[in-house]
């Protein structure tokens, strides 16, 4: 059925990129997804129903109140109690905290020395180049979550921990997309000509090749946080991770596994926020690639 | 294809130098943490000898240089020995073997229900899609993308929920070793293996359907058609074998993936197998155990990619030519 063009309407919005951005399914869906939990975190800061770590051994185990009872019950916990009394809810907008905590400076310092060791591989080519390309490739035949244990295991459990764990594995990550991209773009005829007319290669690196990949990076940090969300939430559910009395989704999972098949919402939340956050940042990752152009895949 | 597996090689020394080196910034003294403060110090310089930290079984013997404890430890595993575990106090090779077989029978079956699935779901969901039901292959593409976000221990809680809680068609804790019989054991390992697979699935119903759509419209295919041949002959036969090679790529992926999915999932469903061993060692500082465990796992993963690239080969004869 062809549509009559006439007829078509112009957008109301008249910024092109803001349009292209608002039209792509897949970024919207998953920056949606995302807003949810950042604004859930936010608000952790300043509010939350109860003390996150309050015990409560009158309302121990106190399962979700309905709906229907919000306005009228005295002591309405939305998401329920846990096995000491404390909220879900609230150890749940709190655990975001850790989540965006840990996810973001993971990323934030994987994005540095990955893109920096790439840059520095390309630049230098030879056997720099072969040495940190052997060593990312060394690093892939170790499953990740395994290194995150071994890494507990060296250096004792904990948040700290997990975010250097978490980094080590994403370096890699960002290292070889930003080098695959890097030879690509060298080959082009603008970067050559600036050979020709003899430029600084660092500065033509950094300058030149660097904004170039810069979508590629942008989209690799997204795919990377939903990793470091998992691995995260993978290591706190082993008890490896995030340690008592910190809460983080994962070891609000943990702490339920011996309960949760008589008390299912005590594993359901945390586990829908981890699957939202994963989701989101997977979702968002596939729209900024095709807004972006930018093609990355993760075995690359 | 000598150059590749001279690579692989590579590969494996730096892997050992790595996991060996990570060990040597370890803080806390493992022989300290099994027995504690207030140990017999005759016993434990003999147990300090016996793991190899120290040159001989005399209290305040000196250390043997890290160096020389790596060497040493490399020519064990060319032996074939990972050391003796701390903690056990047994080999590790002997602790491996009694949990091997269910952690591979755990990979095993989830992986057959991945390729099974993954594929037939796959080949399907990119005919339906082909054929204009552009709903459909939304709704797919919302549930592939959600079973891939899922982590493996948040399914398996929701399938714990819905098949022994709500249907009560299996108990909760039903591991039972292999000795107990072979059905008896995979049907103790089919929760935990169809909790792996729900990421596993959508993956390749994803990968098959995308490499398949590609194909599908390829000139061979409307030629095929041309001719004659049937639909089912042309999606399996000409079209499923062109776009193999993503497919096995996402397969080889696959396998790391397994093998995290059964560390973790060993632990919710109380399987000993590899997982639980390798956590019990971290949680006690047993580092000749997690060191070798590691080893172990990556030198599989090293492995599987090496037959990855080599299947290349045999699958696509372009790439035969090129290398």
């Amino acid at each position: 059925m062809a549509k009559d063009i006439t007829k078509a309407k112009p957008s109301r919005i008249k910024n092109r990129t803001l349009r292209k951005i608002l039209r792509n399914r897949n970024f919207m869906v998953g920056f949606c997804l995302l807003m949810i939990l950042i604004i859930m975190t936010l608000v952790s800061f300043f509010w939350t129903p109860y003390d996150p770590n309050e015990l409560d051994l009158m309302s121990r185990k106190l399962r979700p109140t309905p709906i229907a009872q919000w306005s009228t019950a005295e002591n309405v916990h939305i998401a329920g109690t846990d096995d000491v009394g404390r909220d879900i809810l609230s150890r749940i907008m709190v655990s975001g905290q850790k989540a965006f905590q840990i996810g973001l400076s993971c990323v934030g310092m994987a994005m540095v020395f990955g893109v920096t060791l790439a840059l520095f591989a390309a630049y230098f080519g030879g056997w720099v180049d072969n040495l940190i390309m052997r060593l990312t490739d060394a690093f892939k035949s170790i499953p990740s979550l395994m290194f995150a244990m071994m890494m507990a295991g060296v250096f004792g459990k904990g948040t700290r921990t997990t975010i250097i764990a978490i980094t080590m594995i994403l370096i890699p990550q960002f290292t070889r997309m930003t080098r695959a991209n890097v030879l690509k773009i060298r080959e082009r005829e603008y970067i050559q000509w600036t050979t020709l007319i003899g430029m600084n290669k660092l500065r033509v690196m950094f300058l030149h090749i660097l904004p170039n990949v810069l979508s590629v990076i942008i989209v690799t940090a997204s795919l990377a946080f939903s990793e470091a969300v998992l691995t995260e939430a993978s290591l706190s559910y082993l008890g490896l991770g995030v340690q008592p009395p910190d809460a983080s989704w994962g070891s609000l999972l943990n702490a339920a596994q011996a309960l949760f098949t008589i008390y299912p919402y005590m594993a359901i939340w945390p586990g829908m926020m981890v699957t939202i956050a994963v989701l989101g940042f997977n979702v968002m990752g596939d729209g900024l690639s095709e807004l972006l152009n930018a093609k990355v895949s993760k075995e690359a | 294809m000598v150059k590749r597996i001279l690579y692989s090689i590579l590969t494996f020394f730096l892997v050992t130098v790595l996991i060996f080196g990570l060990f040597l910034l370890m803080p806390q003294d493992p022989i300290k943490m099994k027995l504690g403060d207030e140990a017999d110090p005759v016993f434990e310089a003999a147990l300090r000898y016996k793991h190899g930290f120290t040159v001989s079984p005399e209290i305040g013997a000196a250390e043997v240089p890290p160096l020389t404890r790596y060497l040493k430890w490399l020519g064990g595993l060319f032996r074939l020995d990972l050391g003796t575990s701390i903690r056990y106090d047994k080999s590790v090779n002997e602790l491996l073997s009694t949990r091997l077989p269910n952690t591979v029978g755990l990979a095993i079956f989830s992986f057959t229900i991945d390729v099974i699935l993954g594929i037939t779901l796959g080949v399907l969901v990119a005919k339906v899609t082909n054929s204009g039901h552009y709903t459909f292959g939304a709704a797919i593409n919302i549930l592939t993308q959600i079973g891939i976000a899922i982590p493996v221990f948040f399914a398996s809680i929701l399938w714990i929920l819905l098949i022994c809680i709500k249907l009560k068609w299996l108990p909760v804790t039903g591991f039972k070793p292999i000795e107990t019989g072979l059905g008896p054991f995979l049907k103790g390992l089919i929760l935990p293996a169809i909790s792996i697979s729900v990421g596993g699935i959508s993956l390749i119903v994803r990968y098959v359907r995308n490499a398949m759509t590609e194909e599908l419209a390829s000139d061979y295919v409307r030629c095929a058609r041309s001719k004659g041949v049937s639909e089912t002959r042309i999606l399996f036969r000409h079209v499923l074998r062109n776009s193999l090679i993503p497919i096995v790529t996402i397969l080889g992926m696959r396998l790391a993936s397994i093998i995290t999915g059964s560390i973790v999932i060993e632990q919710v469903y109380s399987v000993p197998g590899i997982g639980t061993l390798m956590i019990s060692g971290i949680n006690s500082g047993d580092c000749i155990l997690v060191q070798g465990i590691c080893v172990y796992i990556s030198t599989v993963v090293i492995i599987t990619y090496l037959v990855l690239d080599l299947l290349y080969m045999v699958i696509d004869p372009r790439i035969r030519v090129k290398t």
